[in-house]
């Protein structure tokens, strides 16, 4: 009986490795959910108003997961269970795309998978998912339908970086500012298409950690009134361009200008210790950050 | 030798309020020119070869000058970076026709030039 239900099992991986051809790189906003990652967490996908989203235990030193990105690398069936009743599952292979506590490419470069059930950790953040194959696969495909962003043309893609440079679509734009952290924002911000060309990999990673910094700074009150994400390039030679923050603010020029500055040192400390060169030549090379403010003209 | 902090004393002539917004624009880029050219001469003439008349240094002078600030012994990413709103508004000002330049974009590039100017003064003098 054990033997019957092991090789049905193992027939209709068969028929899930089939699936696995499709290139599952994926990249979707979760639904807001409370939880967390972290070395001493398990995760599990649940299902919650027709949204699957991935829950765990809840460990206090564990980073907040909300808002968070994800690449889905590979979806791998697998068995799990006794060997007498195995169950079919699949393993997620995943990179964080959005975490700003460490925007290193070794970080971002180091798959990890999530588990609901103990296994052998592969490295300290390496964690296996297992779940229902079908269930998962399903869940995905309501991600897709319900972010309009993730159009079927967005989800099967072998590289979405190169959708940024070869893209200007609304929905191009809208990506953006979800890989930059700018939909996190607490104040009005328009991302201009024109940007689109120039962001790589390394310049989402570094805008990202200026939204950081940028968020950080509202929230211990930089009366910041607009952000807007501009394209500057150089027209006269072509010799260089720059994606930059115009942040409005209301401040005086004194303010203003003090303000500026220490955005600009903290952005400048954050470069000195990335470990990524390409993010560091992106902060301070790729990235503008320009502050206006109110002139005696436009009091 | 002419002084390019002249063209700084223009674009502050040319942010009166009332002019015609062919000033304003004028004044943005003079504003500009005056800020570049003037760190162009004092990196120039401290061998930082940002001039591209020398031989052996062709290349686009105003990435130079703004490099200079990026990195190595003048990085200042103040400077830097209100260099390059001030470059913001020039290519507001000299290329996009379909948007209105105003008094309120003059004072701010020349904001940015007395932060500029502050800085210049103190290292360069």
């Amino acid at each position: 009986m054990a033997v019957h239900s092991q090789d049905r099992a193992f027939e209709e991986l068969e028929d899930m490795s089939a699936r696995q051809q499709i290139s599952w790189q994926l990249i979707w906003e979760f639904n807001p959910f409370e939880t967390k990652i972290g070395t001493a967490t398990r995760f599990q996908w649940k299902e919650r108003e027709n949204w699957f989203v991935l829950e765990e235990d809840v460990n206090p030193e564990a980073t907040p997961l909300e808002g968070q990105f994800f690449k889905i690398e590979a979806v791998e069936p697998t068995l799990y269970g006794l060997p007498s009743s195995p169950q079919q599952g699949v393993v997620v292979k995943c990179y964080n795309l959005s975490n700003i506590a460490h925007p290193t490419k070794s970080t971002l470069s180091s798959g990890f998978t999530f588990a609901t059930y103990p296994c052998p950790l592969l490295h300290s953040r390496t964690r296996m998912f297992i779940g229902q194959p079908t269930h998962l696969l399903s869940g995905l495909e309501q991600q897709i339908e319900q972010f309009g962003l993730l159009s079927e043309r967005w989800s099967l893609i072998d590289n979405w970086i190169t959708l940024y440079s070869r893209e200007e679509t609304p929905g191009a734009a809208r990506l953006v500012t979800i890989r930059t952290g700018l939909s996190q924002l607490s104040v009005p911000y328009h991302v201009d298409k024109g940007v689109l060309p120039l962001l790589n990999e390394s310049t989402l990673q570094a805008a990202h950690i200026v939204t950081g910094i940028l968020t950080d700074e509202i929230l211990r009150g930089l009366p910041v009134r607009h952000v807007g994400v501009e394209p500057l390039i150089d027209r006269d030679a072509g010799q260089w361009s720059e994606v930059v923050f115009i942040i409005q603010v209301d401040l005086s020029s004194t303010e203003a200008n003090r303000e500026w500055d220490n955005i600009l040192d903290r952005v400048s400390e954050v470069a000195d210790k990335q470990e990524d060169k390409e993010v560091t030549t992106s902060l301070l090379e790729k990235i503008g950050i320009h502050f206006a403010w109110i002139t005696a003209d436009s009091v | 030798m002419f002084d390019p902090r002249e063209f700084i004393n223009v674009s502050r002539e040319l942010s009166a309020s009332g002019l015609t917004e062919a000033k304003y624009r004028t004044s943005i880029s003079r504003a500009l020119y005056g800020i570049f050219l003037w760190a162009r001469e004092e990196l120039e003439r401290r061998d930082q070869h940002v001039k591209s008349t020398a031989e052996g240094y062709r290349g686009d002078e105003h990435s130079k000058v703004r490099q200079r600030f990026k990195s190595g012994p003048f990085k200042h990413g103040g400077v830097d970076q209100r260099l390059g709103s001030l470059y913001r508004l020039r290519e507001k000002g000299d290329y996009e026709l379909d948007t209105t330049v105003t008094r309120g974009d003059v004072l701010q590039a020349l904001e940015y030039v007395d932060y500029i100017e502050k800085y210049f003064e103190k290292k360069f003098s």
